[in-house]
């Protein structure tokens, strides 16, 4: 009996928060996403506690979301870039009732179904209007997407936020192996004394139950965000500690760059790679720490143009000098292993 | 190690359900393993292939450009792909459709079976993607061929009226293989 089992990306993240105790889904299918909504529309209104829609459109599931969460319940939804921007609105209300809500985006190209990293920005910058902003894992694995959705319903909970976990169409349709989490008892689930529980209790709600207000709940973001710089900030070092070419880069491309540097260091180039796993806490620190008596060279690479992920790289260097290239592909087309050995052997 | 072969041919073929039973086949092996595909949107008769990776370790790019084997179902899948192979590397070709005054590389192996032959004197040109995977399992051991004949009949477990045709498409590939590692011998 194997150890694992084999799933595809969208099938294992749609599992995963099952088992992290999702109660409610709701969500509209767009290409290359929906998997999630298919794998989760056949199974989860079979599950006693649970409930499962397919929303007539992203504005209404989002907001179904919204309302389900601000009940009590651990609510998530997925979509992928142009679904996304159809849910800015309710984003932004999220954030600023205080709302937790897990939302998986499966990114793809503004022109075409093909993976993208465009919605960097997007996502990592504002949730809309507000400007209050969400946590973001993004994985390159399978496994990792299996993970990071697990785990964003817990952070989700603890700070009463968004959570996003960012992947995209490859790794959306990747099928790999993978080691999913156990079930937890819904009963376990951590008790949300700010949700209205009727008139009982004699909560009355609006939106959301925002536990401050005003500039105190704004100032109170802020704290949350060095927190999570602080505690959550998670990067994966590849080969980084002796290299002196170094790649940077997140996600899928991340992954397929990987190849490269192990392919470099079958021939002793001294080549590695920094990997964010998490956008937002930025790893601003590692970033900032890399050695520049050691590093001649930085490779930005991305899955977007314009760039978007370069920036913060830059921002987070802040005028180290250490030269920097970066590369990158778009409207679909993703960089190839062999671009980045290209690339990085044109830096050797 | 890392091994990976890139599987082609026209939707209906079977090829992205022969990827998946030999990543489920080497997931039953406790390998490391990716399926990455690429299909049109039209079902039959459009293009369709994937690409399936096995490692005792993480692995990298799952849609390497560059592969140990390419697998052709069809003749538009053997001239696009023909080029992806790795020096040195294995091409296996369904000779029933391709021929091989086809073959234009010098730097690799080509080796063929007949397998849409075999499928349709078995009785269905439907075990064709079968047929090849039993000889892929046997000619390249990426995994091991009674594994993956498990994990058809797996596949099968409720539908036992195709198990038999299966079984036998699946040996006739592992039959083919063997003669064709002799011949190479």
């Amino acid at each position: 009996m194997a150890k694992k089992e084999v799933m595809q990306g969208n099938e294992a993240v749609a599992e995963s928060a099952l088992r992290a105790g999702c109660r409610f889904f709701a969500g509209y299918p767009i290409t290359p996403q929906s998997e999630i909504t298919e794998y989760l529309a056949l199974k989860m209104n079979d599950m006693p506690g649970r409930a499962f829609v397919q929303g007539e459109s992203e504005v209404a599931s989002i907001n179904m979301v919204f309302g389900a969460s601000a009940a009590g319940a651990r609510a998530m939804t997925a979509t992928a870039s142009h679904g996304l921007s159809l849910m800015a609105e309710t984003l932004s209300f999220c954030a600023s009732q205080t709302v937790p809500a897990v939302i998986v985006d499966v990114g793809r190209a503004i022109s075409s179904t093909d993976p993208a990293q465009t919605n960097y920005n997007f996502i990592t910058k504002s949730l809309g209007h507000g400007g209050f902003r969400p946590f973001c894992f993004a994985p390159a694995t399978v496994q990792e997407s299996a993970d990071m959705v697990y785990e964003a319903f817990d952070i989700a909970d603890k700070y009463r936020c968004v959570v996003f976990v960012m992947t995209d169409g490859m790794l959306g349709h990747l099928i790999e192996t993978v080691e999913l989490k156990p079930y937890r008892e819904l009963a376990d689930m951590p008790e949300r004394d700010w949700a209205p529980h009727g008139c009982g209790r004699g909560h009355v709600t609006h939106g959301g139950t925002p536990y401050i207000r005003g500039e105190a709940l704004a100032n109170r973001q802020e704290e949350i965000y060095a927190e999570w710089e602080r505690d959550y900030t998670r990067v994966e070092d590849y080969y980084a500690a002796d290299a002196e070419v170094l790649v940077l880069a997140w996600g899928t491309v991340a992954r397929t760059a990987k190849s490269a540097v192990k392919k470099l260091r079958g021939e002793g180039c001294r080549v590695g790679l920094l990997r964010p796993q998490t956008l937002f806490p930025f790893p601003n620190r590692a970033i900032r720490e890399i050695d520049e008596r050691r590093v001649r060279h930085i490779l930005v690479l991305e899955d977007a143009i314009p760039y978007q992920f370069y920036h913060d790289v830059m921002y987070a260097l802040g005028g180290k000098p250490i030269p920097v290239t970066r590369y990158a592909r778009s409207m679909g087309v993703q960089v190839s292993a062999e671009e980045a050995e290209e690339q990085l052997r044109r830096l050797l | 190690m890392e091994k990976s072969v890139l599987m082609g041919g026209f939707g209906g073929q079977g090829v992205q359900t022969c990827g998946k039973l030999l990543i489920y086949a080497a997931n039953e092996e406790d390998k490391i393993a990716t399926f990455y595909s690429q299909y049109g949107g039209a079902m039959r008769g459009g293009t369709s292939n994937c690409t399936v990776i096995t490692s005792d370790e993480e692995i990298g790019a799952p849609n390497k450009k560059i592969v140990d084997y390419v697998v052709a179902f069809n003749i538009p899948s053997f001239k696009k792909f023909e080029e992806r192979v790795a020096v040195g590397g294995t091409m296996i070709v369904n000779s029933t459709l391709i021929s091989e005054d086809m073959y234009t590389r010098k730097d690799i192996n080509y080796v063929g079976v007949p397998a849409t032959q075999i499928s349709q004197d078995l009785g269905s040109p439907k075990v064709l993607n079968v047929v090849i995977l039993g000889f892929f399992c046997e000619y390249s051991g990426m995994v091991e061929p009674k594994v993956a004949q498990e994990v058809v009949l797996k596949q099968f477990a409720k539908k036992p009226q195709f198990i038999e045709m299966n079984t036998r498409a699946f040996e006739t590939g592992v039959a083919e293989a063997k003669k064709a590692k002799k011949a190479k011998k």
